[in-house]
């Protein structure tokens, strides 16, 4: 049988044929989404009293994400947010929609805790999610609302942008009407900055994913100011310096610590060292926590890795340094600067 | 005596940050030290600079926009001689004469 004996297809069975493809194509997506696993929210995501749960869940989102495993993210059962868990979640979403260029999905939205949505949208995470169909009832609850604790929208940038720290800092400012030492916060916030961009990548890392967020909050009850920078690096603990490893032993020997996660904080934190083994360097950590020690009452918390840290000033007097080391090391480090106004 | 007056905030940016240019940021210490201080530095007898007025300067800006001076070339004496820092709310012009000194050490020893 010869290709002319082939009997040609008119155009009312191809289309027919066209369809039903695409018909069964459709029935295998619905079956597929129907059988994608579900990633859960803890009921609270907060480093401070959810630790281990916040971090697991943050970790296994960005795992899906980075191998773009498919999986419903359902929120539904989500209570509690603290700022800087928030803004670690925002920047997970925010890292996937800048390196794949996509957008992520969420589901069942009316299921939502109703403080978790006014949280999320006050963070900027309605914009990364590309919710914006808000009902008018939902709107008008939010102008009504008199929430005691006010989230601030999170920045982001893979550069030192000082100018971001002046919108955050102005956004502040418009609730709290005052920040103590604001160019001192301003200046921490640009060295956060900087830290991020020049120490917390590898340089096998593109530009997409060298990214630093900075957020704030605020509680109206204890007039509490909360500012939080985060990147999502290689942690402070690693990028302590590879080369001056003798000066860094002598100091962790003259101070009796066990070169754990949260040893190598302190160490950062306390004095000038830096992974590029210049003396100009490896100010902006000190300059950060003099912002705290500047405050009559304040905290300065740095997660990194699996190290925790703490600086505290009460009623002008330091306290005693608080850290700890976790099982599960959050990916980057998270800076919080906390003072009471 | 020609003199030349920098306004840190009027004349470069209002929220300058980082240290190098372009690689961390637009509005650099090292941008601000080789489009502003140096030629004012080289084409005058005094340079004064006023850094107030910005959202804040930090250590990265403020080290390498100053300490840079002395890892271009100048030197200490050279710089209390001809640079005048104005007396700054937030403690600028003493830290920017402190990172100085530092380079200047660093470069002695």
């Amino acid at each position: 049988m010869g290709l002319k004996d082939v009997k040609r297809l008119s155009f009312e069975y191809k289309s027919y044929l066209l369809l039903r493809a695409k018909k069964i194509q459709q029935k295998q997506k619905k079956k597929s989404h129907g059988q994608k696993a579900c990633l859960s929210t803890p009921f609270a995501l907060t480093l401070e009293d959810n630790y281990d749960e916040t971090v697991e869940f943050l970790t296994k989102l960005s795992e899906v994400y980075q191998y773009k495993i498919p999986r419903r993210i359902d929120f539904s059962r989500l209570k509690t947010v603290s700022p800087a868990a928030t803004l670690m979640l925002a920047s997970v979403i925010d890292s996937r929609k800048k390196q794949f260029r996509t957008r992520v999905k969420v589901y069942d939205f009316h299921k939502w805790n109703y403080d978790i949505k006014v949280k999320f949208m006050q963070m900027g995470l309605f914009e990364l999610l590309g919710i914006n169909n808000f009902s008018k009832n939902f709107k008008r609850r939010v102008s009504l609302m008199k929430e005691d604790i006010i989230f601030i929208k999170f920045r982001s940038s893979t550069k030192v942008k000082g100018e971001l720290a002046a919108i955050l800092n102005d956004e502040i400012m418009q609730i709290t009407k005052e920040i103590p030492n604001v160019t001192m916060l301003h200046a921490s916030l640009t060295e956060a900055m900087q830290n991020a961009v020049e120490h917390a990548y590898t340089d096998d890392m593109v530009e997409e994913e060298r990214l630093w967020w900075i957020a704030g909050s605020y509680k109206k009850s204890s007039r509490k100011l909360i500012v939080i920078a985060y990147d999502r690096g290689i942690g402070i603990p690693v990028t302590l310096p590879q080369t001056h490893n003798t000066k860094l032993q002598k100091f962790i020997s003259l101070f009796s610590l066990k070169d754990t996660d949260a040893d190598r904080i302190e160490v950062a934190v306390t004095k000038d060292t830096t992974s590029t083994g210049k003396k100009e360097r490896g100010k902006g950590l000190p300059e950060m926590k003099d912002y705290i020690k500047n405050s009559n009452n304040g905290k300065l918390k740095i997660f990194s890795n699996k190290g925790f840290y703490i600086y505290e000033v009460e009623d002008g007097k330091e306290l005693e340094i608080k850290k700890n080391n976790s099982n599960i090391p959050i990916q980057g480090t998270l800076i919080q600067w906390e003072v009471k106004l | 005596m020609s003199k030349k007056k920098i306004v840190i905030c009027n004349d470069f940016y209002f929220a300058p940050g980082g240290r190098y240019y372009p690689k961390d940021g637009d509005y650099t210490g090292e941008r601000f030290r080789d489009e502003f201080l140096i030629p004012a530095l080289k084409n005058n007898d005094k340079v004064i600079v006023d850094l107030d007025g910005t959202r804040g300067l930090g250590s990265s800006f403020l080290e390498e926009a100053f300490g840079g001076l002395i890892r271009n070339g100048f030197s200490l004496q050279e710089l209390l001689h001809k640079l005048e820092l104005i007396p700054s709310k937030a403690g600028y012009d003493a830290k920017a004469w402190e990172y100085i000194k530092s380079a200047e050490n660093n470069r002695n020893a």
